[in-house]
């Protein structure tokens, strides 16, 4: 039975990571997020391993493994990163909670710009590490980093689909 | 483990043959979500194939397939995300940018026009005099995004 196994043991571990994630973004906020979440993705995924391998004996059904990282991060990047840092989500919010009158471009430009939404996301690169921030400049880490390289793949996709 | 590979397979001739569509209607200056199609085929071939593992081979190409499509959506639409322009900006001046200087990278028409031209397009939102009202399917999609920031403990977003 490796087949439902490795089914039983990715949803699982999605289970965790899904209560888990709550949990720490409640008592953390955004702060470090992308830090957190990895940490919290890989410990889940070593401790699930070693208890299927465990279980089944079977080490087909580390299978689960690489699923269970589709799961996690089919959610992150459709749901929780969305929610998170979307442009699109934050129009659509700004522009409900102005009721059935609604709000004007000018408004609305006022609530969110440029300027707001470069605060917001140098506040968000800083806490997480990728950007330092020293004698009024903001620059690079020297290093690579998760987030930089999916950077990189977005870059190469953006040509890829010109 | 055989099974996995060959929908590991599958997936590539689904993903070589989505860019080749795409590539062949943006020719004809055309962007549609029709390109996806071979994905929704590959699911069909895979699940003629299986054979020791079905469940998590259909799984496996499944989510593989959903996790790609979530992915490439930004630049299937041609965004590129602020973030990314921050990043960029800051990685070709090594010496550091003040938040001034930053700023100029990014500018309003881009972040906001186009977004809310999209969000009038897929119908969440409509322009009435001259003012921006969310739609019932907009305003339910709103409902739950807040009740979920509330969920989670966030802000603002953006």
């Amino acid at each position: 039975m490796p087949d439902l196994s490795i089914i039983a043991g990715s949803i699982g571990m999605s289970i965790i990571f899904f209560l888990l994630h709550i949990a720490i973004m409640r008592n953390t906020g955004d702060r470090g997020v992308m830090r957190w979440l990895l940490l919290l993705f890989f410990i889940i995924a070593i401790i699930g391993g070693i208890i299927e391998l465990v279980l089944t004996s079977n080490p087909i059904t580390l299978v689960s493994i690489p699923l269970y990282f589709l799961m996690v991060f089919s959610y992150v990047l459709a749901i929780f990163g969305i929610t998170l840092t979307s442009v699109r989500i934050q129009l659509l919010t700004t522009i409900y909670q102005a009721g059935s009158l609604g709000i004007s471009y000018r408004q609305m430009q006022k609530k969110y710009n440029r300027k707001i939404l470069l605060a917001n996301r140098l506040k968000r690169l800083t806490s997480s590490g990728e950007v330092i921030y020293e004698k009024g400049v903001y620059q690079l880490r020297g290093r690579e980093s998760p987030f930089r390289i999916h950077v990189a793949i977005q870059r190469v996709m953006l040509d890829l689909y010109k | 483990m055989t099974d996995i590979a060959i929908s590991f397979g599958v997936f590539v001739v689904a993903f070589m043959s989505h860019i080749g569509f795409h590539r062949f209607l943006r020719r004809r200056s055309k962007r549609s979500l029709v390109s996806f199609v071979p994905f929704a085929i590959g699911l069909i071939v895979v699940i003629l194939l299986v054979d020791t593992l079905p469940l998590t081979t259909i799984f496996f190409y499944s989510f593989l397939s959903i996790f790609y499509c979530i992915y490439a959506m930004s630049p299937f639409l041609g965004d590129e995300g602020p973030t990314a322009k921050i990043l960029s900006a800051l990685s070709t001046h090594p010496q550091g940018l003040t938040e001034n200087r930053l700023r100029s990278v990014l500018s309003d028409v881009e972040i906001i026009d186009k977004r809310i031209d999209d969000l009038i397009h897929s119908g969440w939102i409509t322009k009435k005099d001259s003012r921006f009202i969310s739609t019932h399917r907009g305003g339910r999609i709103a409902q739950w995004i807040l009740w979920y920031r509330s969920v989670l403990r966030i802000g603002r977003s953006g």
